[in-house]
């Protein structure tokens, strides 16, 4: 089991433990600083820093030595990939703890390389409370409480958007949520980091898995529309012109539920990773 | 880190920050980069924290171009082109030893440092 969910789950998936959000956690030292970078002005330089340092630090993709020093050191603003449902608890936990309106604004990855600026990133609790007046630039800034927040996830999976959870580096105290982002590659720079780079740490894999029920989807799609290929970002799902329905590569799922979402025929199981023996350590 | 000298091929997007001055105030590079190439590999960031309270808006801060995510850049060269001051350079790669050399079905990965160091997965 991935060494978040074991340390810092109190018995669940780490972004479900409550302590997670408490002031105990978000106040001190390490996340303190993380929180303060990320709600003040230096957001797009914590941000940013990762894109521009990441091909310094890997000169030479095919060089395992340097991809590892990455994996672990690096790229440590670490993001993973929630399912809705689960995204929508992880709003319910930070009002719970801390009730202030989440920011929501532009993606950095998306506007930072010119490409349709979106304003789906939610910064939440401590961080939004400090970034509308540090970052006067960033007019885009709009507040949504609780309700609001949560028709935007609902509203971006409907748009075939992955979910991600984003915290500054894990530490021995707990693990806080510091973002929530909806993403899709190539805009993503985590999502990218991880498949340009095989940088774990860019983009980590969510806590579940897909898998294919045969029957439903022969019956369903078959040869004819498969929209769930056509919404994975990450390259998991194969279709087989002779079984006729598609494939999930478990080693390539990252759980994101966006093909979940669009199936038509309810074909897509969902399943914890942690219940499949092989996928276990596959993060 | 730093010490390695690395042979593989790839090549670079050299960014000449004194000619280009203020990315803000042009950015036809990252566009070509992302909408006309489709390598999103050309971004812009702020060349120092700002400061809230005597920058206001975007036009206020000082912007430089990143290369990022090299691995996708294609070395086709547009955003050199794109450029109006003349501030990108596109430098191919010195081409290394062939590897061939030294490997053997056993070893995954080798390589061949400017030094001559040759390194290896192997464990031995």
């Amino acid at each position: 089991m991935c060494r978040y969910c074991v340390e810092y789950g109190g018995g669940t998936k780490w972004y479900l433990n409550p302590n997670n959000y408490s002031a105990a956690v978000q106040t001190a030292t390490p996340h303190k600083e993380g929180i303060a970078a990320l709600g003040g002005a230096g957001k797009n330089t914590f941000e940013m820093n990762i894109a521009a340092g990441a091909d310094g630090a890997v000169p030479d993709v095919n060089y395992p030595d340097t991809v590892n020093m990455v994996l672990e050191n690096v790229l440590n603003h670490a993001g993973q990939v929630v399912p809705i449902e689960d995204a929508l608890k992880v709003v319910d936990l930070t009002f719970d703890s801390y009730n202030v309106d989440f920011v929501k604004q532009h993606c950095t990855c998306r506007k930072y390389f010119n490409m349709e600026p979106l304003e789906v990133c939610l910064y939440i609790g401590r961080i939004a409370e400090t970034s509308g007046e540090s970052r006067p630039w960033e007019k885009d800034q709009k507040r949504l409480n609780r309700e609001q927040v949560k028709d935007h996830l609902r509203a971006m999976s409907k748009a075939n958007m992955v979910h991600s959870l984003w915290h500054g580096g894990v530490a021995t105290d707990g693990v806080p949520v510091l973002a929530i982002c909806s993403c899709v590659y190539p805009d993503c720079m985590g999502i990218r980091a991880r498949e340009v780079y095989g940088a774990m740490n860019g983009m980590r894999k969510g806590e579940y898995v897909a898998r294919i029920d045969p029957e439903k989807c022969r019956e369903g799609c078959g040869s004819t529309a498969k929209q769930c290929m056509g919404v994975c970002n990450f390259g998991s799902l194969r279709f087989s012109p002779t079984h006729q329905h598609v494939f999930v590569v478990p080693q390539r799922c990252f759980g994101c539920a966006t093909c979940r979402n669009v199936c038509p025929y309810d074909a897509i199981e969902w399943l914890e990773r942690t219940s499949i023996p092989a996928l276990v350590d596959e993060w | 880190m730093a010490d390695y000298k690395y042979t593989t091929a790839r090549h670079q997007i050299k960014y000449n920050k004194e000619k280009c001055g203020n990315a803000y105030e042009c950015l036809k590079c990252a566009d070509v980069a992302t909408k006309k190439v489709g390598c999103c590999c050309l971004g812009w960031m702020n060349s120092s924290e700002p400061d809230p309270k005597t920058q206001k808006r975007y036009e206020d801060i000082d912007w430089n171009i990143i290369t990022s995510f090299m691995p996708d850049c294609i070395g086709c060269g547009e955003c050199v082109k794109a450029c109006p001051k003349d501030a990108l350079e596109l430098v191919l790669a010195e081409p290394r030893d062939p590897a061939s050399k030294i490997q053997r079905s056993d070893i995954v990965y080798c390589y061949t440092l400017k030094d001559g160091t040759k390194i290896s997965t192997r464990d031995s």
